[in-house]
């Protein structure tokens, strides 16, 4: 029930935003978030965003599992 | 570490933890998706059993909600519907086989685009029908709120918006299975907050990761949850997710959601009634509500209880262990929604069952 | 002329000139056609020929990139390129719904017209009907195509490590739909991939001993059309998820609809299966061609008595692909 997807937001206008999503242009409804700006990057589902992304996950996953990992390498 | 790489070190210690048979259950239908899709489901353990929940809202929309949208049709309307809810069938017919009949039915990416058709065809009743989770609800109530405000009123809506925690209690209350984990929806949550899931750990004693979509988020709950699994701990809860998902989730959203809408009793497709499970139009919005507008009392209709597609949705039982999978029911002649939906569970395990993946 | 297709245009009469003279044989123009007979009528010396037939009723008419005639044209020519055919000659039948804009009808045209004077392939005959209003859906456009066969293309058995090729990024075309269907924009130069692919296998010609089969993955994308292949070869078919070229915009728009490349249909590439030790080859010849620069050799065939496609995807795990059942629809779950 959820597909969603992250974008930039380039420009906003009132109620919507232009958003880039990997170089397509997503004209996305930013009501739902609080102070959306320009440069805010964001979680896009159905045309509307609906929570803003506050950093890469993939990088802060990387960090947390490599160590889980490498701990359980040592102590396996 | 390359991602592929990083996911690869994680399957092997899933594999290598998984000693006895484990059961996680993941709720959400776009993870059931996403475990097919990544390859990740190929990789598991045979002791590893993923069972698949009740977010699936193609699957669990009242069949009597589809038969009123049938029922609407016969009026010189348009509907408006998202892609998901086109093949389902109510009690007979589904709204793909309206689409032979010449009716205006339109397909439409968001919500929001249903107030440009109501725009454009001023003297047509347009009807919005969709089915969705607390992720899709916020947006849906920010388009009748838009509705009202411009003062659209050849619009009404049609609406299956489901919750998610009355379902999981009663899984959890009721399983028949041992489950041991639980991987929760990451975009539900984005909205209502990673600890809106909590309770999921601290009433029941049961391991849940709040996780994304992409290879490595699933890959990631799956290895937290068979670590704490095969340690003995139960209770441990981890938001994997952090970059869209904090603990209080969004309260615009939310607010926006609550002015709309008001929790009820709310009936799902094979499992049946469910109390405050439900979204409906607050009597604020009411004139938006679709079935008051076309005077339709969707009947308590009675499941076709040939398919077992509720125990499956509950976590009860593996598709394969429905009498009807495989023989009677394939994605060719779906018997059910578990079937017929693609993130349905049997139409998810079904394709690689047949492969011998 | 007029603006409006009336039911006047298609029967036969003044209008029906009118409309003949000042758009089709406008655009169309060549020796046969202008002779105005009821059948074209042409010589081809003792040689092998191809005959292929496709009709069009796609929706929108117009997308970035082309319209609902350059892909008539550019379908029939490329079905004929595909079995080893020089495309020569085609007809070109359209029914149109009262009240079409002759406006619109007009770049149709113009546009197939273009596709014909790029080939050197000739519109030399051709039909067309009026039906009223509200009995069809705006235009349906009918090509239909005959081709020398040239240099002795076969199809030949396939075997067990033959390779697979595609010639250019998939879904282009499939994805350039979507984004006019839902509105989307699409920011830079992206575009539908449809056109004429007769270039590149005519520049594969010294290679021909060694193709075994081309196939192009329109309609239910490259994931369909590999079905088709391995159920007719009875041999299964692997793929490799890092191999498969697909443009950024591509997955964009597929991420934000939901919708999947693999599904997604292209109009201007083609799927060779070849020998492996003739694929590098046949690899560098195409991206050496006009639009074969992001061609790729994307897996091969294996033999475990069963046909069916699978792909071992970026996560280092298999993922079964069946054919397209239904046309793929946008999600939001």
């Amino acid at each position: 029930m959820c597909l969603a997807v992250p974008g930039i937001i380039v420009s906003i206008d009132r109620a919507w935003a232009q958003v880039d999503v990997m170089g397509i242009l997503n004209a996305v409804n930013v009501l739902l978030i609080d102070e959306p700006a320009v440069g805010d990057c964001v979680l896009i589902h159905a045309g509307c965003a609906i929570q803003k992304i506050s950093s890469d996950n993939l990088s802060y996953l990387s960090n947390i599992l490599s160590e889980f990992l490498i701990k359980e390498e040592k102590n396996g | 570490m390359d991602n592929g790489i990083l996911i690869k070190k994680m399957i092997n210690e899933i594999q290598k933890s998984c000693i006895e048979k484990l059961n996680i259950m993941e709720v959400c239908g776009t993870h059931t998706q996403a475990i097919s899709r990544s390859g990740i489901r190929s990789l598991l353990p045979p002791n590893l059993v993923l069972l698949s929940g009740p977010g699936c809202p193609v699957c669990v929309t009242d069949e009597s909600l589809i038969d009123a949208a049938v029922e609407i049709l016969r009026n010189d309307i348009i509907l408006a519907t998202f892609g998901d809810m086109v093949r389902i069938r109510g009690s007979l017919e589904s709204i793909s086989d309206q689409l032979h009949k010449r009716k205006n039915i339109f397909v439409l990416y968001s919500p929001l685009d249903c107030l440009e058709l109501a725009r454009d065809n001023p003297d047509k009743q347009v009807v919005f029908f969709a089915a969705g989770f607390e992720t899709t609800a916020p947006g849906i109530a920010l388009t009748v709120k838009l509705a009202y405000e411009e003062n659209l009123h050849n619009l009404s809506f049609l609406t299956s918006l489901k919750l998610m925690p009355p379902v999981l209690h009663k899984i959890l209350r009721e399983k028949q299975k041992k489950i041991h984990g639980l991987i929760c929806p990451g975009h539900v949550a984005a909205v209502m907050g990673a600890g809106y899931f909590r309770f999921v750990a601290g009433e029941y004693g049961i391991n849940a990761a709040v996780c994304g979509f992409e290879p490595l988020d699933i890959a990631s709950g799956l290895l937290f949850l068979t670590k704490k699994i095969s340690s003995g701990y139960e209770s441990a809860f981890a938001n994997l997710y952090e970059s869209c998902v904090s603990e209080e989730g969004n309260e615009t959203a939310r607010e926006i959601m609550m002015q709309v809408f008001d929790i009820a009793d709310g009936n799902w497709r094979g499992i049946g009634e469910i109390k405050k499970s439900e979204l409906f139009l607050n009597e604020n919005y009411c004139s938006f509500d679709a079935l008051k507008k076309f005077n339709i009392r969707p009947d308590k209709f009675v499941s076709d209880q040939r398919c077992n597609c509720s125990d499956v949705i509950l976590g009860n039982i593996m598709p394969y262990e429905c009498r009807l999978f495989g023989k009677a029911c394939t994605p060719q002649k779906p018997a059910g929604p578990c079937m017929i939906s693609s993130e349905g569970s049997c139409s998810a395990y079904y394709r690689y069952w047949e492969a011998g993946l | 002329m007029e603006e409006l297709i009336r039911l006047s245009h298609g029967d036969g009469g003044k209008y029906t000139s009118i409309l003949i003279n000042e758009l089709f044989y406008k655009y169309f123009g060549n020796e046969i056609l202008l002779k105005g007979s009821d059948s074209a009528v042409f010589s081809i010396s003792k040689r092998k020929l191809a005959f292929s037939t496709d009709s069009f009723v796609v929706k929108p008419l117009f997308f970035p990139g082309g319209d609902i005639g350059k892909l008539a044209v550019c379908g029939t020519i490329n079905d004929l390129s595909v079995s080893g055919a020089k495309p020569l000659y085609l007809s070109a039948g359209f029914i149109i719904e009262e009240g079409f804009s002759i406006s619109d009808l007009s770049k149709i045209v113009r546009s197939m017209g273009q596709i014909c004077k790029e080939t050197g392939a000739m519109i030399i005959t051709g039909d067309t009907k009026v039906v009223e209003k509200g009995d069809m859906d705006g235009l349906c456009i009918n090509t239909a195509g005959i081709g020398v066969v040239e240099n002795s293309y076969m199809p030949k058995k396939i075997k067990k490590g033959d390779r697979i090729i595609i010639t250019g990024s998939i879904a282009e075309h499939g994805t350039a739909i979507a984004l006019e269907r839902y509105k989307i924009k699409a920011s830079g130069t992206f575009a539908s991939d449809c056109g004429p692919v007769y270039n590149i296998i005519r520049s594969l010609a010294p290679f021909y001993k060694g193709i075994k089969l081309m196939r192009d993955p329109t309609r239910g994308g490259v994931a369909t059309a590999l079905n088709e292949i391995s159920a007719s070869a009875g041999k299964g078919i692997r793929i490799y998820e890092n191999t498969l070229p697909i443009r950024r915009e591509v997955n964009a728009v597929c991420s934000i609809l939901g919708l999947d490349p693999l599904y997604l249909a292209s109009e201007g590439r083609v799927i060779l299966v070849a020998d492996p030790g003739m694929s590098q080859e046949i690899l560098e010849c195409i991206r050496s061609c006009k639009d074969g620069e992001n061609s790729s050799i994307i897996g091969s065939f294996f033999d475990n008595g069963n046909s069916l496609v699978y792909m071992e995807t970026e996560a280092g795990g298999r993922r079964l692909l069946n054919t397209l059942e239904f046309p793929m629809l946008p999600r939001i779950c």
